[in-house]
């Protein structure tokens, strides 16, 4: 270490070369980087103008520029909305509960699949696992509804038949919630073990037959081979996740909601679309986005350097 | 009654409001204001030479683009326009969210020479939209032009609520300038206003089991026994799986009618209470109605479901006669080849019709006119704005209607009697392949050029001709006759009160009608109770109270005003 | 390396492995057995429930509607040359710049990365982005159908993420040598990273296959929109037809038609739908078997044990 009382002459001037060398050694990877920058200046950096209008108390014809600054009024308004921490509750419960469950469904999923044997096998249940992602959630909701409906429901029948009297699942709200994980992970599974799938494939099988050898067994190999080798995709994958908070699935709420369950089924993206007909509702909706936005920005920078410090992975 | 179709970006796509007044602000991104525009007004040489001239249009109306004809050019009937006046039209349409559509255009500056899109009114969704580009010079001023063109002088004219006209149709925010041509809209007679024949219709062959006449069903107390008697007879569908004994169609639609009981004849959002005024939202009925639909879903007499129905579970139950007692309307349209084909004793009876408050029977309320229709509008940017008037004026004529109903005389249809009548092999054809009409051109243009007009008052199908659906639809109006009041709503008098705007925002969180669904679901009597005064609190403190007080001073300035 | 006995507790996990997999297959797979049911059968059969593997009132009406637009050979035309185009291009481009941002040492590159994850996180309106289209000329083109798609930050990290696994070595060694960084990448990174590109073209496939929405808001013409868009404009004009005849809301639909055009042919929107789910499902599923093939343990990756 240099001492700070000796100034050697052209040192800093060092200090620049050697930066700017190392830039020109690069220079070919930044060249493989520019069409990516451009490409997210252009469309996705320019449209992002439109979050000024979350700012603005927008009158007609005096234009966004024009119009006089509303500050943060729109965001105040939402703030104070009676409706908001139910809302918000809601929102982050469904999301909390589809981490909870939902993340790690994927990967065990992957798992089981790797276990199989006959590669033929494997691939045919792969191939069924993720049509699931394939069909709308309209179609399946209507599908759940139809199992579950009290009038014509398999499962009312099958009570029916048994003398039982029919229940009304997505009328209650203490079912709402179980209903709603179940379905997604249904619906994702498959498609999100892919990843897994994918990363499985680039352990090295040397270290399970050394394993072998040294005598261990399924659950040593899985806990001390193969999850740490997913380590980097779990951490990536459970960064976005965690960015997507505040989303919990809108097309399949709004589908799955219904009065007797709103108390519970109310998010934040339905209950901004119920509000946004209005004037000046306009300004309030992009209020709601950005702040969605901004949660999630701050969570993923957050957890981002939780993640760093305990394992490494991270997103930059 | 329009279905909420509108979905995911609705909000964001609102956007274009302000960015369009963004780009007439300070962009300059090719948005012309409207002083540099030439309008030369009507045309005003002598004889005027008909230039050939190909327009596009837009039905801005989602899944419109259905009665489009294959070939758009030169199918029967835009070939005899395009000889009449020299207009070619290229026709576009679209499959999403009407408001969205009109925002795009209208911020973007790519509005096409003629667009017709949906006006309810002007406080919300595309109205709102449309009146906005209306006032920034995005549409053309039709003024000079109607002398010139009689038939379309005619649409802005007839067929329109008078209230509708004065305050949203013609708002004065226009300073008197006509932007808006009406379609859709009726003749002016009473009879070419559409009965929708809304009611409760219960299944033939229950009611003979029971022995009950549909007649005689006409207040609450009778609906609740018979639904009751109906759930313990032990009825069946055509699957063999038990009825219910009564339910709606998709989204709840529609449980209103079953409360009939409550209702009134009210073109306005106030009503007159013990000789004040008050809104709506604070009447005391709410709470008979809603204890009387939880008494009917708790002891299942009503479908669970139904406010989560989807239209193909609602179909569902409509076509294989599992709900006993439905409310909404008649459903002809789809019964008539189900239901009606296997099991014709399950034919659905009106019953009552229902009585209400004031020992009325509780039938469809309408002003002289329609409040609220298609509109017609040109881009202010057109350049042949004559061509498109000639076009839209020529369809009006008497002329133009035969061509866009019933296509070529000798062709298609011959007159008989004055009334069109198809000749046989063409009908035949076009009964066996609808896709023959649509391409021949004539399944777009009356929904969506021709106004002021009923095809039923004009051309009145002669009694034999007359299909037993059609003759039991009319059954159905004759007993429950349209009530006309010929009153301007004093709904658009609260657009007066000073705290307008800020009531608007206060409530736009506050949906009533999801409270009280929410309501009726709720653990017990009491607890519902409590969510519906809740709702009503919430409302008082926004001012109705005040604005109800306001508008009954302005309605006695007037002697026209309704409630 | 002979093959291990299988204990009991193998025994006994397998079938336990086999039998979770075996159910839940079941009920993945059955929807579309329902599916493909529904769309063999008449539609307005269908509404009256009670079809649950096999149509029961067999008709080809629905596939016929659904084919009936000549277009619609055009549009599965588009998706195709779309989806390659798009698939090829993302997954070079984006392999190019994870490759990128892998490389250990890059100066700035933190920076670099939040300037691409910082666009993820506020939400794309959609006005400015149609006006941007517009000033660039690439609404109502081809184009617009392929330069929005190229590039996801998502994708990018994964492969990113995976990159990083790949050992410096072999990297190192040929750089040494001489080699370039587009030989490194081309040569030595892209046949390691088989599984990961496979991933991410299947990814970038489906969802531009799937995507209806640039279709419909974005392009006018006929001639050029994908399939998605065209089979959802054709359930959405039904549902229309099929509504305001019910319903009766826009009244002139009623008084137009002729008796019988009130009743609809046996093709309902649902029905339609069912159809849709199949049509446009059936070439994925067909697909995937090819990329399968790549999802196997990358070659090189044991020789680097010396």
């Amino acid at each position: 270490m240099v001492p700070k009382s000796i100034v050697i002459p052209g040192f800093e001037q060092l200090k620049k070369n050697r930066k700017l060398t190392r830039i020109w050694q690069f220079r070919h990877i930044y060249l493989f980087i520019l069409p990516a920058i451009l490409w997210f200046l252009v469309f996705a950096y320019y449209p992002m103008y439109g979050i000024l209008i979350a700012f603005k108390d927008y009158k007609f014809n005096l234009g966004i520029l024009g119009s006089p600054w509303a500050g943060f009024k729109y965001f105040e308004q939402f703030l104070n909305d009676s409706s908001f921490y139910d809302v918000l509750r809601n929102t982050l419960s469904i999301s909390a509960l589809k981490l909870i469950f939902g993340f790690p469904a994927p990967l065990i999923l992957a798992l089981m699949l790797n276990a199989v044997m006959h590669g033929k096998i494997k691939r045919v249940f792969q191939t069924i696992s993720y049509l699931p992602h394939f069909v709308s959630w309209v179609v399946v909701v209507t599908l759940l509804q139809k199992i579950l409906s009290p009038n014509v429901g398999l499962i009312n029948d099958i009570r029916y038949q048994m003398g039982l009297d029919p229940i009304f699942f997505m009328g209650k709200p203490e079912l709402f919630y179980p209903l709603v994980i179940i379905s997604d992970i249904w619906k994702g599974v498959g498609w999100g073990s892919i990843i897994y799938l994918a990363a499985l494939t680039n352990i090295d099988p040397h270290l399970y037959e050394a394993a072998e050898i040294d005598g261990a067994g399924r659950w040593s190999k899985l806990f001390k081979i193969t999850l740490p080798s997913l380590t980097p995709t779990i951490g990536i994958l459970l960064i976005f996740s965690l960015s997507g908070i505040l989303n919990a699935g809108f097309d399949q709420i709004w589908l799955m909601q219904s009065p007797a369950t709103l108390s519970v089924s109310e998010i934040l993206d339905t209950y901004v679309l119920k509000t946004g007909l209005q004037q000046g509702q306009l300004a309030y909706s992009t209020a709601i986005g950005l702040f969605k936005s901004a949660i999630s920005l701050f969570l993923i920078v957050a957890v981002n350097k939780i993640s760093k410090r305990v394992s490494d992975v991270s997103l930059w | 009654m329009r279905k909420n179709r509108r979905r995911g970006v609705l909000a964001m796509a609102l956007i274009a409001l302000l960015l369009l007044a963004t780009m007439t602000a300070c962009t300059g991104t090719g948005k012309k204001d409207e002083t540099g525009k030439v309008d030369t007004g009507p045309n005003k040489s002598g004889t005027e030479e008909i230039k050939p001239a190909t327009l596009t249009f837009l039905s801005a109306w989602n899944g419109g683009g259905a009665g489009f004809p294959q070939d758009q050019k030169n199918n029967p009937v835009a070939q005899k326009i395009r000889e009449k006046t020299g207009v070619t039209l290229n026709l576009e349409s679209i499959t999403t969210s009407e408001v969205e559509k009109l925002n795009t255009i209208f911020a973007s500056g790519t509005v096409p020479d003629i667009v017709n899109a949906p006006f309810w009114s002007t406080t919300g969704g595309e109205g709102q939209v449309i009146k906005k580009a209306a006032m920034e010079g995005q549409l053309l001023d039709l003024t000079p032009y109607l002398d010139k063109y009689p038939n379309i002088k005619r649409l802005v004219t007839t067929g329109i609520a008078k209230d509708f006209n004065e305050f949203d149709l013609n708002s004065p925010d226009f300073e008197g300038k006509t932007y808006l041509i009406p379609t859709e809209t009726p003749d002016g007679t009473p009879e070419s206003i559409h009965n929708w024949n809304y009611g409760l219709f219960a299944r033939g062959d229950i009611l003979k089991a029971l022995n009950v006449k549909a007649e005689d069903i006409d207040t609450q107390e009778e609906l609740y026994d018979l639904l009751v008697k109906i759930r313990d007879g032990g009825f069946k569908d055509i699957g063999g799986k038990p009825v219910i004994p009564a339910g709606t169609m998709w989204n709840g639609w529609d449980y209103g009618q079953f409360l009939a009981g409550w209702s009134d004849y009210s073109i306005s959002d106030f009503r007159e209470v013990d000789g004040k005024l008050i809104h709506w939202t604070q009447s005391k009925d709410y709470e008979a109605r809603l204890l009387y639909m939880r008494k009917l879903l708790k002891e299942g007499l009503f479908d669970l479901e139904a406010f989560n129905n989807t239209s193909t579970t609602a179909n569902e139950k409509l076509t294989t006669g599992k709900l006993a007692v439905f409310g909404a309307q008649p459903m002809l349209a789809n019964l008539q080849k189900t239901l009606y084909k296997t099991n014709p004793e399950m034919q659905y009876e009106l019953l009552g019709p229902m009585k209400n408050k004031n020992g009325d029977i509780r039938t469809q309320v309408e002003k002289p006119g329609r409040s609220g229709f298609p509109v017609l509008f040109l881009s202010a940017d057109i350049k042949d704005p004559d061509a498109a008037l000639r076009y839209i004026d020529y369809v009006n004529s008497e002329e133009g209607r035969l061509l866009a109903y019933f296509g070529i005389e000798g062709t298609h249809y011959t007159m008989e009697n004055g009334i069109p009548q198809w000749i046989p092999d063409v009908k035949k054809q076009f009964d066996e392949n609808p896709d023959l009409k649509r391409d021949a051109g004539l399944n777009f243009l009356p929904g969506r050029f021709i106004g002021a007009f009923s095809n039923e008052v004009t051309w009145p199908t002669p009694e034999d001709q007359k299909t037993q659906w059609q003759k039991l639809e009319e059954s159905f109006s004759a007993k429950m006759p349209i009530k006309i009041i010929d009153k301007v709503s004093a709904s658009y008098l609260a657009r007066e009160w000073p705290k307008y705007q800020d009531f608007i925002s206060k409530t736009s969180s506050m949906n009533f009608d999801d409270e009280f669904k929410k309501a009726l679901f709720a653990s017990s009597d009491e607890e519902a109770l409590n969510m519906l005064h809740n709702i009503q609190a919430k409302f008082k403190a926004a001012g109705v109270d005040e604005m109800a007080e306001f508008v009954a001073q302005k309605a006695a300035e007037r002697d026209d005003v309704g409630f | 390396m002979g093959a291990r006995r299988l204990t009991p507790a193998d025994k006994l996990y397998m079938t336990l492995n086999y039998s979770v997999l075996l159910l839940f297959c079941a009920t993945a797979l059955y929807p579309f057995i329902y599916f493909l049911a529904l769309s063999f059968n008449d539609g307005y059969d269908a509404m009256k429930g009670g079809i649950y593997f096999f149509p029961r009132v067999f008709t080809l009406e629905n596939y016929a509607k659904a084919f009936s637009n000549p277009l619609i050979l055009n549009s599965f035309y588009i998706s195709i040359s779309r989806t390659l185009i798009v698939t090829v291009g993302s997954v070079f481009l984006t392999a190019l710049l994870a490759y990128a941002l892998s490389r250990k040492g890059l100066p700035g590159r933190k920076y670099i990365v939040f300037f691409f994850f910082f666009t993820r996180c506020s939400a794309e309106d959609f006005i400015p982005t149609f006006i941007l289209y517009r000033q660039l000329h690439i609404l109502d083109t081809f184009w617009v159908l392929v330069l929005p798609s190229l590039y996801s930050f998502f994708n990018a990290i994964i492969m990113k993420t995976f990159f990083d696994g790949i050992p410096e070595g072999l990297a190192e060694s040929a750089r040494i040598d001489g080699a370039s960084e587009l030989s490194v990448f081309a040569r030595i990174i892209l046949p390691l990273s088989m599984p990961v590109l496979a991933t991410i073209a299947l990814f970038v496939g489906v969802g531009v296959w799937n995507d209806w929405f640039t279709g419909q808001f974005f392009i006018q013409n006929e001639k050029l929109q994908p399939a998605a868009t065209f089979l959802n404009k054709m359930i959405s004009e039904a549902s229309f037809q099929s509504m305001t005849s019910s319903s009766g809301n826009s009244g002139s639909a009623i008084q137009n038609m002729t008796e019988t055009q009130m009743e609809l042919r046996g093709v309902t929107p649902e029905a339609l739908r069912m159809t849709f789910v199949i049509i446009i499902t059936t070439p994925i599923i067909c697909v995937y078997p090819f990329l399968q093939k790549y999802f196997v343990k990358g070659v090189l990756v044991g020789s680097l044990k010396e």
